[in-house]
């Protein structure tokens, strides 16, 4: 079981980190977490990695370490491998606790959502991306895994991603007067479908090329005012590593209201229920987000 | 062009499998919503977010120094609070 999926979901772990510690996650620089982490936070991961080595306290790039509450030095560590056994992270913690008689308090940082960015441009449609990996496409039948769709411990829990999409590009999505169908915007169209993949080990989104076209618009009805459009669609995302190979095929319907008085999108869904990624099945859905849930 | 064509037969069925013979617009909302609220990460799938994390390193440093708090640091590939490389 991964570390997520195991003693960072376990309850005594989650109080021991809130009561004793200061938790943080770091992803370091990657081709996968290009833009992601800033050269501030990857100076901090390296001087980490550096001081362990130095002060012979275990290194490893997947790895926990803990840091000195005074100084920041690390003091102690465990593997990937070793720490996501609970009973390991918790001696782990618990030794910390004894050798620096920590007293048990309220959690630092607010526990709060991990997906949605901190800063959301105004009067930006935020989604949210959900996707779930299904399992082999013939259940019961092994067949080989395929490299393009390795899932890994990945799929322990479900994907998410946030998708902001600025007014400048949502207002692409108001319905053209008198049309009864037309084409989604491509650009819009990408910035959602890039993610319609499953839990995958070693993949770079930004490699992600969807199929021109991928999805049509049309109107289902007009009710008090609000008209709502209908989404249909097949996705072929490729990488540009392979342009030739097929990466994801997948099936798309949704929908999505749009209030022409208020130039406003109310609601906007799209799926995917059957998905396929190699020899795997996978689902996506997508939902837009209530302001609130941002706070 | 024998796997190809297998391949869309295999996202036809599908398809069709999406939208049932004989439903109408209403019935494919309908299912669209359900599949959106069926899966929603559980609350197992975001126990994680039970923990207070820091928002980065100096951040995590600057609030043990000011709590007398070790820091606990998992360094990892991908972005392990969104389940993705």
């Amino acid at each position: 079981m991964s570390l997520r999926a195991g003693p960072l979901s376990d309850d005594k772990v989650i109080s021991l980190l809130n009561g004793y510690f200061v938790p943080v996650y770091a992803p370091y620089a990657s081709e996968e977490t290009a833009g992601v982490v800033s050269a501030e936070e990857e100076s901090e991961i390296q001087r980490i990695w550096r001081e362990s080595l130095e002060r012979k306290t275990g290194y490893g790039m997947v790895h926990v370490y803990l840091l000195e509450p005074a100084t920041g030095h690390p003091f102690d560590s465990l593997g990937v491998v070793k720490a996501s056994i609970t009973n390991n992270l918790l001696e782990l913690l618990n030794r910390a606790i004894e050798r620096y008689k920590v007293k048990e308090g309220k959690p630092l940082v607010k526990p709060g959502r991990q997906v949605f960015p901190p800063h959301v441009p105004a009067e930006s449609l935020v989604l949210h991306l959900t996707a779930r990996d299904h399992g082999y496409l013939k259940p019961g039948l092994q067949e080989p895994r395929s490299r393009e769709c390795n899932v890994g411990n990945w799929k322990e829990y479900a994907s998410e991603n946030s998708i902001v999409l600025e007014k400048a590009e949502w207002s692409k999505l108001t319905p053209p007067p008198g049309a009864a169908s037309w084409k989604f915007p491509d650009d819009v169209a990408s910035k959602m479908l890039i993610y319609f993949y499953p839990q995958v080990e070693a993949n770079v989104v930004s490699n992600h090329r969807v199929n021109e076209g991928a999805l049509k618009a049309s109107v289902a009805s007009t009710t008090k005012g609000i008209v709502r459009v209908r989404l249909d669609g097949t996705l072929t995302l490729k990488r540009i590593q392979e342009p030739n190979a097929v990466f994801v095929e997948a099936p798309l319907a949704g929908y999505y209201d749009y209030d022409p008085a208020k130039r406003r999108i109310l609601a906007f869904r799209l799926a995917t229920e059957n998905g396929k990624c190699g020899s795997r099945s996978f689902g996506v859905a997508v939902r837009s987000v209530a302001p609130e849930e941002l706070k | 062009m024998m796997i190809s064509l297998l391949g869309h037969l295999v996202l036809l069925g599908a398809a069709a499998l999406q939208a049932p013979t004989g439903s109408g617009p209403a019935d494919d909302f309908a299912r669209i919503d359900r599949w959106v609220q069926e899966w929603q990460p559980t609350e197992t799938d975001r126990k994680f977010e039970q923990i207070g994390w820091a928002k980065d390193i100096p951040t995590a440093i600057k609030l043990a120094k000011q709590n007398g708090r070790p820091v606990f640091v998992f360094t990892h590939k991908g972005q392990v609070n969104l389940g993705r490389q």
